[in-house]
């Protein structure tokens, strides 16, 4: 076991090398540069000035040797400064990760909440009224456009019914507020970012929890079960749901890089003050320092968190925990 | 004597395929049933029949099981879950699935007890252990996982779940196919013996005559659903008329001693 999780942590280090390659290969492939932006059309900025501030930041040289320079400062955990205000990119990625974290966090909270009794509850009344109901709602939550029904969000419930904040998470007056006050206007702007980046997942995950409990349901040790005498209720908790949760752990893991791309939309519609917003104001500005910051960082997280999901996926199977298959 | 279980013009259709056709059997106290057949003739639907287990979507059921004279498509599902594993229980063929991998089998044993029995903790880890020490499996098992035991531990941690309750009808269903030969005599003569001790009914699902030689007292043959020869053994083994009973009797191996083995089960 303890080999197993050394061996799946030294895996994050060629991964994290190979998909920051591909993201700066392609982040260069893009059309545009960083000094047009900073500059616009300026004319008190020349040409030549334009120059040197390519070669300020050895934007002049090929890719392939910037990319070797990005990662030689990497190494000692410099991920440079952005090329806009000169701020350390490492600062303005710990400042707007909380936000991030916070969003992200509770809305995987909630999908696995709702989605995983959906999914139970479906399985095991197959066909009822309640499974149908479901197929639809799973159905529009496949089909519907998040960022489409984010905007839909806002319109109905911020301006239409006026119920709840559509943007930021705490604005300037919070600071007046006593804490439970505060707490209260935070979950309100919590709302609608949650609803948006849960919606999309929660289907996926519910139809996923569906099959995988009707798969165990269909093994021979349910039959046993059953045999036995036990109440349905004992056979569901006891027998059928610990050996699905063995798959749908593993999807959770796998939701992750999904919702942290998520987080890019959603936090540039809702004005949400994370690192999804960061990284999309950075690609706007050709903010090279940044865009890869921020990327190497959601990376880093969505490998750990499918590394957490596999180590809980150990901990719930006691084949992987104990001992090999004999 | 009166009967303990019979099974009345039992009709399954699956799918729109018949799987039983008028299935008539009658199980007596204490005697050991077999039921023949190669696979496909039904005789696992029959088994699930009477537990009524057989998939709820799917199966069409006409026909009467009676369990001491009730019919158990009559029964509730309380009824029913009392019955299941209480005093009818079931092994399955295939010891390699029928545990449940990521539950302890010590829990998988006792689990059946705490839902049948209102007894204290205590009472039931002391059923544990005497059910281990009958089955021959030392206490220690109990804390192990399924894929820790080998094929034979497995069936035998299987036939103390069937016998925690001390069931009135045991139904093995070709309990030692998915063992080797040693493993499947030792399983055998296990349940003989307990057999023996308890004196229960067992309902013993085979393809396999020689293991129907060594255990039964009665013997139903199964062709495609339909039961097509049955008798007291010796009659059946002596003088078969069915064509296909006479053919499976002589596909049992005559090997070095089997001719002086078979007096000796008598």
């Amino acid at each position: 076991m303890k080999r197993y999780i050394a061996k799946r942590l030294l895996l994050i280090i060629p991964m994290l090398i190979g998909i920051s390659f591909i993201m700066f290969t392609v982040m260069h492939l893009a059309p545009g540069d960083t000094a047009s932006i900073k500059y616009g059309m300026n004319p008190e900025v020349s040409g030549s000035a334009r120059a040197n501030f390519d070669k300020m930041y050895d934007l002049d040289k090929p890719v392939l040797v910037q990319y070797g320079l990005w990662v030689k400062r990497l190494i000692s955990l410099d991920f440079g400064s952005s090329l806009i205000d000169d701020q350390a990119v490492m600062a303005k990625i710990t400042s707007r990760l909380p936000a991030t974290l916070l969003l992200q966090i509770i809305s995987l909270f909630i999908i696995f909440l709702i989605a995983v009794p959906i999914g139970v509850i479906s399985a095991v009344k197959r066909n009822s009224f309640f499974d149908r109901i479901m197929t639809i709602f799973v159905f529009i939550g496949y089909a519907t456009p998040s960022f489409w029904l984010a905007l839909l969000l806002i319109l109905f419930f911020g301006f239409k019914l006026g119920w709840l904040p559509i943007s930021g998470m705490s604005p300037w007056y919070t600071a007046y507020l006593d804490s439970f006050d505060r707490t209260k206007d935070l979950i309100a702007h919590l709302v609608l970012p949650v609803v948006a980046t849960a919606f999309g997942s929660l289907a996926a995950l519910s139809r996923y929890s569906r099959s995988s409990v009707i798969e165990v349901m269909n093994e021979n040790y349910v039959l046993t079960a059953r045999a036995k005498g036990l109440s349905s209720s004992r056979i569901v908790t006891a027998h059928i749901l610990k050996n699905a949760l063995l798959s749908i752990i593993t999807i959770m893991g796998l939701s992750l890089p999904a919702l942290i791309s998520g987080s890019f939309i959603f936090e540039t519609i809702f004005a949400w003050p994370g690192m999804g917003r960061l990284g999309y104001e950075a690609i706007m500005n050709y903010d090279y320092p940044v865009v890869m910051g921020v990327g190497v960082i959601a990376t880093f997280l969505t490998l750990i968190g499918i590394f957490l999901s596999d180590i809980a996926y150990a901990f719930v199977d006691p084949r992987i925990r104990v001992g090999g298959e004999k | 004597m009166e009967n303990i279980l019979k099974i009345k013009d039992l009709t399954v259709t699956i799918g729109g395929k018949e799987v039983l056709s008028d299935v008539d059997l009658t199980l007596l106290p204490g005697k050991i049933s077999a039921i023949v057949g190669e696979s496909g003739s039904g005789k696992t639907m029959m088994s699930l029949a009477i537990l009524d287990l057989l998939p709820d979507v799917a199966a069409r059921i006409s026909g009467e099981i009676l369990f001491r004279g009730k019919n158990i498509f009559d029964m509730d599902n309380k009824e029913k879950q009392n019955m299941r594993g209480n005093s009818i229980s079931m092994v399955f063929q295939e010891p390699f699935t029928a545990l449940n991998p990521v539950m302890r089998v010590g829990e998988q044993i006792t689990e059946t007890i705490a839902a049948h029995k209102i007894i204290s903790e205590e009472k039931i880890q002391g059923c544990l252990k005497g059910l281990l020490k009958m089955v021959k499996l030392s206490e220690d098992i109990a804390s192990c996982y399924p894929h820790e035991l080998s094929g034979g531990m497995r069936q035998r941690i299987m036939l103390a779940i069937a016998l925690s309750c001390d069931p009135e009808i045991l139904i093995l269903d070709e309990p030692t196919t998915a063992l080797d030969v040693s493993v499947q005599k030792e399983i055998l003569d296990l349940v003989m013996g307990i057999q023996k001790e308890r004196c229960f009914s067992i309902l013993f699902i085979t393809h396999d005559f020689s293991i129907v030689n060594m255990v039964a007292d009665e013997v139903h043959v199964m062709k495609n659903g339909r039961v097509i020869e049955k008798g007291a053994k010796e009659i059946i083994f002596k003088s078969p008329e069915n064509e296909y009973t006479r053919h499976l009797i002589d596909c049992i191996p005559k090997l070095g001693d089997e001719r002086e083995r078979l007096p000796e089960s008598e």
